[in-house]
């Protein structure tokens, strides 16, 4: 048997017994221990909780995310269907809008495009009895903005009216303009119509006030002042007849502008090449509780990173802190053991 | 008879012979081996069978115990330290077992407390290399690496010993 099986051999039957009044007093120990209690509980090891814990984290949280969803996508389902009712699209074909204290009855007259559809419903035309303000706006998209101000602006002078202001700007992606125009009454409906032709209608509106009662109080004035000048020659008073007569020609001057005035209709013409936004389709229950269990998700995720950041350096600290700690305490223990 | 006292009753002689070796001195061995009884008995209701034996626990007690002890000692040895430089120092009496040959008691009593142990703990109490390696808190090849360490210490001293 070579040296160190020899030494094992008999470091192994060495007799270590303890000696019989240390038996008595570790049995007089014992003694004193508590009868055994069976437990049902499952003995806690912070290793099994830790297994136990983190699956059913992770199950609450996606649990959290899909009630979450299915909560929202009920909610936004009623949304939808308020929305629904609102008729929303891009390119909208509007009915005039009259607005103004016109108390004549309107001729509606329908517009009809170069297509032969009808382009707009019913645009009010201006009454031919009665002095009115007739406003019109419209906005349209445009492919070539170049082209369709130059025809808006060569169309104007056609119809025998003129250019009051032009802004036109024009971009990379897309591009704008502005046109004020004045037109005379009697063909403002062809210029609509004309103008409508240019591009798609994307707002319409028509404003008609009537402006007559103006015009009838200078009139009934004006005779009132000639019958007033003729008595004054009758008298021979020739003072008052100037005073008379200054007041008749400012008057007539008035008269004469008004007429000039609406005898023009203002058409403010906005072209714009953007593109319309498309509107998305209604989604579906199903998708609705994806977005909501994603979007509930994405709120947990974000939380847990912050909790992270916020906690991350403490809990390295901390884990640090044990490691040393550790390294230090089996170090002391070396030592003792060393001597 | 408790679960306890069945532990005690069986594993009393383990526990004693590995602190025997740990401290080589036999009053202190026995003071020790009562002090790992009665914390066992205050731990017992967190004892896990099926984390390991009660043979493995106790031995973890014993070692916690007996590092408290050395602790003590040192803090006595430091504040005692200037009297025990003027007065004669008494040699100290060692003892590990009963039956082993003088010339292994003296290679034993040459060796570190952290060498005795491991050789109580693998040799004396024939616990596995996994086991001891986690008794101690090192990895099986480091506990390995001591042990052989330890033996060949142990067999230079012997043959050190018979040449003189």
């Amino acid at each position: 048997m070579s040296l160190p099986e020899s030494l094992v051999a008999e470091l192994a039957g060495a007799n270590v017994a303890a000696s019989s009044e240390l038996r008595a007093r570790v049995r007089e120990i014992a003694a004193r221990a508590p009868e055994p209690r069976r437990s049902r509980l499952p003995r806690f090891s912070p290793r099994r909780a830790a297994f136990v814990l983190a699956p059913a984290v992770v199950i609450a949280g996606l649990g959290a995310a899909l009630a979450g969803g299915l909560v929202s996508s009920t909610r936004s389902s009623a949304v939808h269907g308020e929305k629904a009712a609102a008729p929303l699209s891009p390119t909208v074909e509007h009915g005039a809008k009259v607005f103004g204290a016109a108390t004549v009855p309107q001729e509606l007259a329908p517009v009809i495009g170069d297509s032969g559809a009808v382009r707009s419903a019913a645009t009010p035309s201006p009454s031919s009895g009665r002095a009115q303000q007739y406003d019109a706006e419209m906005r349209l998209r445009v492919k070539d903005l170049s082209r369709v101000t130059q025809t808006a602006l060569r169309l104007t002078r056609a119809l025998g009216g003129y250019v009051r202001s032009v802004d036109y700007g024009a971009g990379p992606k897309s591009g704008s303009a502005e046109l004020v125009v004045r037109i005379p009454l009697g063909a403002v409906q062809k210029a609509i119509i004309r103008f409508s032709a240019l591009g798609t209608i994307v707002d319409q509106h028509v404003s008609i006030q009537d402006v007559q009662t103006g015009f009838d109080r200078r009139f009934r004035r004006l005779q009132t002042l000639r019958a007033q000048i003729a008595a004054a020659q009758r008298k021979g008073d020739d003072v008052k007849v100037a005073r008379l007569r200054k007041q008749l020609v400012s008057l007539q001057r008035q008269q004469a502008q008004g007429k000039r005035r609406y005898s023009y209709a203002t058409l403010s013409l906005g072209l714009t090449t953007a593109k319309p936004v498309v509107a998305h389709p209604n989604p579906g229950r199903v998708d609705r509780a994806l977005d909501g269990a994603g979007s509930v998700l994405l709120k947990e995720l974000v939380v847990l990173l912050y909790a992270l950041i916020v906690a991350g350096p403490i809990a390295l600290l901390a884990a640090l802190a044990l490691v040393f700690g550790k390294l230090w305490r089996r170090r002391v223990t070396e030592r003792l053991l060393a001597r | 008879m408790t679960g306890f006292a069945a532990a005690a009753e069986e594993h009393l002689d383990d526990v004693h012979g590995y602190l025997l070796y740990l401290t080589g001195d036999r009053s202190a061995a026995e003071e020790l081996t009562a002090e790992t009884f009665e914390r066992a008995l205050r731990a017992w209701s967190r004892f896990d069978p099926a984390r390991g034996s009660a043979r493995t626990w106790l031995c973890q007690i014993a070692r916690s115990t007996a590092l408290d002890h050395f602790r003590a000692e040192e803090r006595r040895r430091r504040r005692e330290g200037l009297y025990a430089l003027r007065e004669p120092q008494e040699a100290e009496e060692t003892f590990f077992a009963t039956g082993l040959s003088p010339a292994l008691a003296s290679a034993l009593a040459a060796l570190s407390a952290g060498e005795r142990e491991v050789i109580a703990l693998r040799v004396l109490l024939g616990l596995d290399g996994e086991g001891t390696a986690r008794l101690l808190g090192i990895s099986p090849t480091a506990c390995s690496t001591r042990l052989s360490r330890a033996l060949a210490k142990l067999e230079e001293r012997m043959t050190a010993d018979v040449a003189a």
